[in-house]
């Protein structure tokens, strides 16, 4: 018996690192397909996207719908939608929850040998797990037209291809600035501009929602390095500076809070949308007073969309780029990714070469003068001066003229699409600690300095693992 | 030619007799195999290769990441520290406690008693440890002592088992040697030291075995109480070794699983080895 069961262990010994090698896809070194073979029967392209809700994230666009029935003309094929963990609160715990969930669903499909082609990601999705990524292909010299692309894109490898961009810009009520004695604003305002005129506005006395906080203090943390190296920085005196001035602002009495709220219940506010808290937000930020004495609209424009910039200007708001979120947000344009593992991955890559092909980008550009809800840029430069011809025709402002082109500018010099956060692992400490530190804004008593240092310690260590994982 | 009929039919009997045997440990045998033994040794592969997704063979890539991986280190580190205090301190108090009641003659009450810790349900553990560890003002396990805290859970949930054990090899000593070394005039100490001890040195061994198993079961409790990214000093390699999983990354939590697979067997064949210098020892 002893002897047979050594027998089994020396074969499954032999066998098992044999197995290492693939059976279906040749791959070169570098785990790139080079021979992805489409069958020669009816073919079917399967992309994965994020839902919110029940709402096809692909659908909103109508440059979108149209080009993927025109593919699916063009090349006899069938193209495949499917909605992977739809979204349906915005609360961390819910966050984390169904991050992981997305991950464990994801990776059950990536894991198919014969799985789904492409993922289709809006931009302001976090970035994919450091597993998921070893299952996409870098496309970097993959695909024709990924060579008309803003070179920015093009710095590093490839993994996301990009197909439309939005930058959200700031956009402050014209009525309550006139009031306050400031009769314009500057394009690419800086942060502390834009302190000084909120700190002027909260004189005031508007109602505090989580509009107000959520503004305050991004405003004041976007400033702080959290990442130096492999370690976390948070039990630092920038930090505790930043603490205390939120603290500071908010308790400055000019705000209208309510007395009875403890942190949970602003932490409710923000993050959990079934609350009463935050149902009683909405219900103030869709009231009269607050939307007369409101500074800025929570639902701003894309800065690149001179169509709809160009109306608020004339007849609405002043608008200026967001001083604080540039270079924070990671994801500014909707995305695809190609599984390894796909099927048809030749399909696939004609797919997004004809996303980026001129019409399409054109049809994109053409879709975005028709509502708000699609306002997509294009991201080839290659139509830049049909662009250019097209918007002369619309008797646009010149101010959204100068918006765009600072934004364009940016995106140029790579300093918009630059990913702030390197992983996914940063952005993910970067979103749990902005719950965390409600728990120090909120405190019914102020922490003490040896308090706040300990509180601190114990969350830096922690994400200092997480980081290091 | 009776003789040799005899033999034959003695042979016959002692193969079916063994086969017999073999019988009944086969289905354990084969649901080890199956269920942990043919998954461990599969993780062979997903180890040496680029990840879970796709089957490149990367060589020694992934151990070498994970060797230079400062979260595996705190983990190696912390894991080492609560298996090099945490086991040798069970092993010495559940002793001395399976002593005391066999000399003393206990009531057998008090076997429930210590038993009892065993079988309450880990969320009752944490939540009487989090009452007990923390008065508001000082937090054990937020504290850079929190592996005392840890320590202090797996004793108090594991000693009663390991004292069972013991209290059956106690029972077992023959207390001919015993009778004898009083007659030649030896003291407790001596007893102790000379015959009990050396004696209880295969149950030892057991109870080492049992001790460092149970060691992994820590982590329940450490996880109910802190979730996947505790204080810095109990991070476990079992919490890296989860949220690798729950990062889909299994290849480094297969190359982490065989280091640490590799470091226990190491562990148990120093107590094999010690057992048989006992045995040797005791037989001499």
């Amino acid at each position: 018996m002893k002897r047979i069961i050594s027998r089994i262990l020396i074969i499954l010994l032999i066998i098992l690192p044999t197995a290492c090698t693939s059976t279906t896809n040749k791959k070169n070194t570098s785990g790139d397909v080079i021979n992805p073979a489409p069958t020669g029967e009816k073919q079917e392209l399967t992309i994965l996207f994020d839902a919110i809700g029940e709402i096809n994230l692909w659908n909103e666009n109508i440059a979108y719908t149209n080009y993927k029935s025109d593919f699916e003309k063009a090349y006899g094929v069938k193209v495949k939608l499917e909605a992977l963990s739809p979204y349906t609160d915005f609360t961390p715990d819910f966050y984390m929850k169904r991050t992981s969930e997305y991950n464990e669903k994801l990776a059950a499909k990536l894991y198919l040998k014969n799985g789904p082609e492409l993922i289709y990601k809006r931009f302001f999705f976090p970035q994919e797990s450091p597993s998921i990524k070893k299952a996409i292909v870098n496309v970097k010299g993959k695909i024709k037209n990924l060579e008309k692309i803003y070179d920015a894109f093009l710095v590093n490898d490839l993994y996301y291809i990009p197909i439309s961009v939005t930058v959200p810009c700031l956009e402050l009520q014209k009525k309550v600035l006139i009031d306050l004695g400031i009769k314009k604003t500057i394009i690419n305002w800086n942060k502390a501009n834009y302190i000084k005129v909120r700190k002027q506005w909260a004189v005031t006395k508007p109602l505090f929602t989580f509009s107000e906080l959520t503004d305050i203090i991004s405003s004041y943390m976007d400033n702080i390095t959290l990442f130096d190296g492999n370690q976390v920085r948070i039990n630092t005196p920038e930090m505790k500076a930043c603490i205390s001035a939120i603290r500071k602002e908010i308790w400055s009495g000019n705000y209208k809070l309510d007395k009875n709220y403890t942190y949970k219940n602003y932490y409710n506010m923000i993050f959990d949308d079934t609350s009463d808290e935050f149902k009683k937000g909405m219900i103030q930020m869709q009231s009269m007073e607050y939307n007369e004495k409101c500074l800025f609209t929570p639902n701003s424009e894309n800065a690149l969309n001179t169509k709809f910039t160009s109306d608020r200007f004339n007849y609405g708001n002043m608008l200026t780029l967001q001083p604080f979120t540039i270079g924070k947000i990671d994801k500014l344009y909707s995305a695809f990714m190609v599984n390894k593992n796909g099927k048809n991955l030749e399909l696939a890559y004609a797919f997004i070469n004809g996303l980026l092909s001129k019409k399409t980008q054109l049809a994109i550009f053409m879709a975005s003068r028709i509502s708000e809800s699609q306002s997509f840029y294009p991201v080839s430069k290659e139509i830049e001066g049909d662009i250019k011809t097209l918007e002369s025709k619309e008797k646009l402002s010149p101010k959204a003229i100068t918006l765009k082109e600072s934004v364009l500018n940016q995106i140029k010099n790579e300093r918009v699409l630059k990913p702030y956060f390197k992983n996914e692992k940063e952005e993910r400490i970067y979103s749990s600690w902005y719950g965390d530190i409600l728990q120090f804004i909120f405190a019914d008593t102020p922490y003490t300095d040896a308090e706040l240092t300990k509180a601190l310690q114990i969350l830096e260590d922690k994400y200092t693992v997480l980081l290091n994982e | 030619m009776n003789k040799y009929i005899s033999l034959k039919l003695t042979k016959k009997y002692r193969t079916i007799r063994y086969m017999k045997l073999n019988l009944f440990i086969l289905p354990s045998l084969i649901g080890f195999l199956i269920l942990y033994l043919v998954p461990f040794l599969w993780g062979i592969k997903y180890s040496f290769s680029l990840s879970g997704f796709d089957n490149t063979f990367v060589g020694l890539d992934n151990y070498k990441s994970l060797l230079s991986n400062r979260a595996f280190h705190i983990a190696m580190k912390n894991t080492a520290m609560f298996m090099g205090i945490a086991i040798p301190l069970i092993m010495v108090l559940s002793f001395a406690l399976a002593l005391a009641i066999f000399e003393f003659k206990f009531p057998k009450l008090i076997y429930l008693f210590i038993l009892i810790p065993m079988a309450i349900p880990s969320a009752s553990v944490v939540g009487f440890f989090r009452k007990l560890m923390d008065n508001g003002n000082f937090s054990l396990m937020n504290s850079q002592y929190a592996m005392i805290g840890v320590i202090l859970i797996f004793i108090w949930k594991n000693t009663g088992y390991n004292l069972i054990i013991y209290l059956v090899g106690l029972m077992q000593i023959d207390h001919s040697f015993i009778e004898v070394s009083k007659l030649d005039g030896a003291n407790f100490l001596q007893i102790l030291w000379h015959i009990i001890i050396p004696l209880c040195t295969p149950t030892t061994v057991f109870v080492g075995i049992v001790s460092i198993v149970n060691s992994f079961k820590v982590f329940k409790d450490v996880y109910i109480l802190q979730g996947n990214y505790p204080n810095m000093h109990i991070y476990m390699l079992q919490h890296f070794m989860n949220n690798k999983f729950v990062d889909l990354e299994y290849e480094k939590l297969t190359s982490a699983a065989f280091i640490f697979a590799l470091i226990i067997f190491v562990f148990v064949f120093l107590l094999f080895y010690f057992d048989n210098r006992y045995k040797r020892k005791v037989g001499e």
